[in-house]
């Protein structure tokens, strides 16, 4: 008789087994790095909390990097993640990258990173596994319950696929068919995530409904989530250190810093290039206006030609803290690079990726819950409209709401009552 | 940019004029050799299964002939069974494979049961997953249906739809092949795989196919000498159940996937990439198979289901014997 049975949820043990330290196995979201830094928070604490605790990361690049650097243990297994980061940069074109569609099609990746999970987790034993935005872990965990045999955490900053007018119907019925699925396994296994944490506020999460028949995010977000408040990877600086912070950068009292950044993937070139053509515009009007634009890693700085109160870099340490110390920056709609800047309370314009629904509606709405940030479609980011934003964000009273400095810690106390 | 793993080689091999396009996905052996299903079909169904296998074996697959980068002969002789096993053969040959470990999925099992009977020492293991091994009564019902009555569903698997509006017969077949809900991008894969061939090239393959009667493919499972697992659909609506009779035959368990259709490896890629890497460990550690090292304690407060993917197979001859048709 055979019983090849992965559906029905098995018990996981909650001790560890033989009196050993107990071990913690991190997935951290490879999209953006956003993940990583609120993650380095969220385990900080965690040790604080649990301090036998052994965390290893299950990560690839650019996640590792930063791990390393943080002195981090990551799993060797990692070098056989297939890459998300280049599946991305890859899917987008010029300043648009639809995300949904980006995501329905890294089925095959998802799959074979999941294995690779499994295997890591079969071959040693974690009293606890934590993914942020680990989608295939959350994912097949739900579809194959038997294959839990620990404690799990899931955490996210935004919940539900969201259709935008240019998809269609056939994308409000795929993205309310792929919201339906979450809503039935979250039904079908309450159990899988024994912690589910939102990064965020209850008012962060938007009022659309994840489809036909179903709950609006909030409402289920509210039902399945714990809120922990926005996790922000590195404390924001005060007012009062600002200026020895940009004295160290060697950004002067009189000049006014712009920051250009549009993260490490190499998404967002087309912007880059919109900035830097606005800035001879934005100079007339604001002469000791200067402008720093960091390529990242995947795009070619050469390409980016030269022009008075230009900087180009390819690479820049410590990012957020340029980010923090400047008097504006103009970024992607990502998450983790415009509240960092919320965080600080430096001015700055975001133009959200065309066709990405978690830029362009998730982190819209947290933004202006915020009053943080203005908003320009990169279609109106032509050199004139663009230097008039800069100079007016220079020029504007910073008001946002502040972030509560506790949420690493929240999260980390949810966490820990698993152990 | 979107598969997860890349071959080590890949190329043609030519078996008497018909080009055939093989990859290699380099490991330690033992070699798991995934076979294409039919002409609708290719070698990328196994996106699911490559990536996770090739950590753990080498991995040989190719496109069947009608489909992908192999050649699509026209006339329906050119798709028996024993062409089909000879361009296993040949890709075998041509990458310096001994033997390999077979793994197959839909109506193309016939095939790789006949080449593992016929050359017993190229086949180290059969794994057949839902595998159509004999006419139908059903298939054969909705081939012979008129031009004039509609097409839909099951029906659908029809000549004259097929050659008439291929891009139909692919979305409702499609719909077939997933009953599953939530199986959009499955459908949508199935369907782009579908139009890299054409409606003649797929009847010209089923029908050269040629499924052999019940007692003839019986009589190779009791010849069958290498380890076997075969895997069934569990969908009450799909008629046909070969495997099972298969599996009895052969001695060999026989996995159910409840709720699932045909194409399980695509829809259920984890569950089916943990068989597959239990069945081929096994013949790597000549130990027998574990399918229920899974099956831990069930969980405080979790109501044991009914009916569980894998019932055993008394259960499952049972639950259709009634229903089936006497050939």
């Amino acid at each position: 008789m055979i019983r090849f049975d992965l559906e029905t949820p098995r018990a996981t043990s909650r001790r560890a087994a033989g009196g050993r330290r107990r071990r913690a196995l991190f997935v951290s979201s490879p999209i953006g790095l956003g993940h990583v830094h609120r993650d380095l928070a969220i385990a900080r604490e965690l040790r604080a909390v649990v301090p036998e605790l052994e965390i290893e990361w299950l990560a690839q690049d650019p996640v590792t990097r930063v791990l390393e650097h943080a002195g981090e243990t990551i799993h060797p297994a990692s070098r056989w993640l297939a890459s998300e980061a280049a599946y991305w940069a890859a899917e987008a074109v010029g300043h648009e990258l639809n995300c949904f569609e980006a995501f329905r099609h890294m089925d095959e990746i998802l799959v074979a990173n999941f294995m690779v999970f499994h295997d890591v987790v079969s071959d040693t034993p974690y009293d606890l596994w934590i993914a942020d935005e680990g989608w295939d872990v959350d994912h097949f965990l739900h579809e194959h319950p038997a294959l839990k045999t620990a404690r799990f955490v899931w955490l996210t900053d935004f919940v539900g696929h969201l259709p935008l007018a240019e998809g269609g119907p056939r994308e409000a019925e795929l993205t309310a068919d792929y919201n339906a699925e979450m809503v039935e396994h979250i039904d079908a296994h309450p159990r899988i995530r024994d912690r589910a944490i939102f990064i965020g506020d209850p008012d962060d999460a938007v009022q659309e409904r994840l489809g036909p028949g179903l709950p609006t995010v909030r409402e289920w977000a509210e039902e399945h989530f714990d809120f922990v408040g926005y996790i922000n990877g590195r404390p924001a600086i005060t007012p009062e250190a600002r200026g020895a912070v940009r004295a160290e950068l060697g950004y002067g009292e009189d000049e006014h810093v712009c920051i250009v950044t549009v993260g490490g993937s190499g998404v967002g070139e087309a912007l880059l290039h919109r900035a830097v053509a606005a800035l001879p515009v934005a100079r007339e009007r604001d002469p000791r206006l200067r402008m720093v634009a960091v390529t990242g890693p995947r795009i070619d700085s050469g390409g980016i030609p030269s022009d008075d109160g230009l900087e180009v870099r390819a690479y820049v340490r410590d990012l957020d803290l340029h980010l923090a110390a400047c008097d504006v920056a103009i970024v992607q709609g990502g998450l983790a690079t415009t509240m960092e800047l919320t965080a600080n309370q430096r001015p700055f314009i975001y133009v959200p990726l065309e066709r990405h629904y978690e830029q362009m509606i998730h982190v819209d709405h947290r933004l202006r819950r915020h009053r943080a940030g203005q908003r320009v479609r990169f279609a109106d980011a032509e050199p004139e409209p663009l230097a008039e934003a800069i100079v007016e964000q220079l020029a504007a009273p910073v008001d946002y709401l502040p972030l509560d400095p506790s949420a690493a810690h929240r999260a980390a106390a949810l966490i820990a009552e698993l152990l | 940019m979107r598969r997860a793993r890349h071959p080590d080689e890949q190329g043609h091999v030519d078996n008497n004029g018909v080009r055939i396009f093989y990859e290699v996905y380099e490991h330690d052996g033992p070699t798991v050799l995934l076979m294409p299903p039919v002409a609708f079909a290719h070698s990328r169904v196994w996106k699911g299964q490559i990536p996770y296998l090739s950590r753990h074996f080498r991995v040989l697959t190719f496109d069947g002939r009608g489909n992908g980068k192999t050649d699509r002969p026209t006339h329906p002789a050119e798709y028996g069974p024993e062409q089909f096993a000879a361009d296993a053969l040949a890709v075998m040959d041509h990458t310096a494979t001994a033997e390999a470990i077979a793994a197959v999925l839909g109506p193309r099992s016939i095939a790789a049961v006949r080449m593992a009977v016929d050359h017993p020492q190229r086949v180290a293991g059969l794994a057949l997953l839902a595998p159509d091994l004999f006419a139908e009564r059903e298939f054969a019902d909705a081939w012979r249906v008129a031009d004039d009555e509609p097409h839909t569903g099951f029906g659908a698997f029809n000549p004259h739809l097929m050659r008439s509006d291929w891009p139909r017969f692919l979305g409702e077949w499609s719909r077939v092949m997933f009953p599953r809900p939530h199986s959009s991008r499955q459908i949508e894969d199935l369907i782009a795989y579908g139009l890299e061939t054409n409606g003649e090239t797929f009847v010209a393959s089923t029908i050269g196919n040629r499924y052999p009667p019940q007692d003839e493919v019986l009589e190779m499972a009791h010849r069958l000498r290498c380890p076997c697992v075969v895997t069934q659909w569990g969908v009450p609506m799909w008629p046909a159940r070969t495997s099972e009779i298969f599996a009895r035959a052969a001695g060999a368990p026989l996995v159910v996937f409840e709720s699932l259709g045909p194409m399980v490896s695509v829809r259920w890629p984890v569950a089916v990439n943990l068989l597959l890497r239990e069945f081929a460990e096994s013949i790597r550690d000549e130990r027998d198979p574990d399918y229920e090292r899974w099956n831990g304690p069930i969980a405080v407060g979790v109501a044991r289901p009914r009916r569980a993917a894998g019932l055993n197979t008394t259960e499952r001859r049972r639950e259709t014997d009634d229903c089936r048709e006497p050939r």
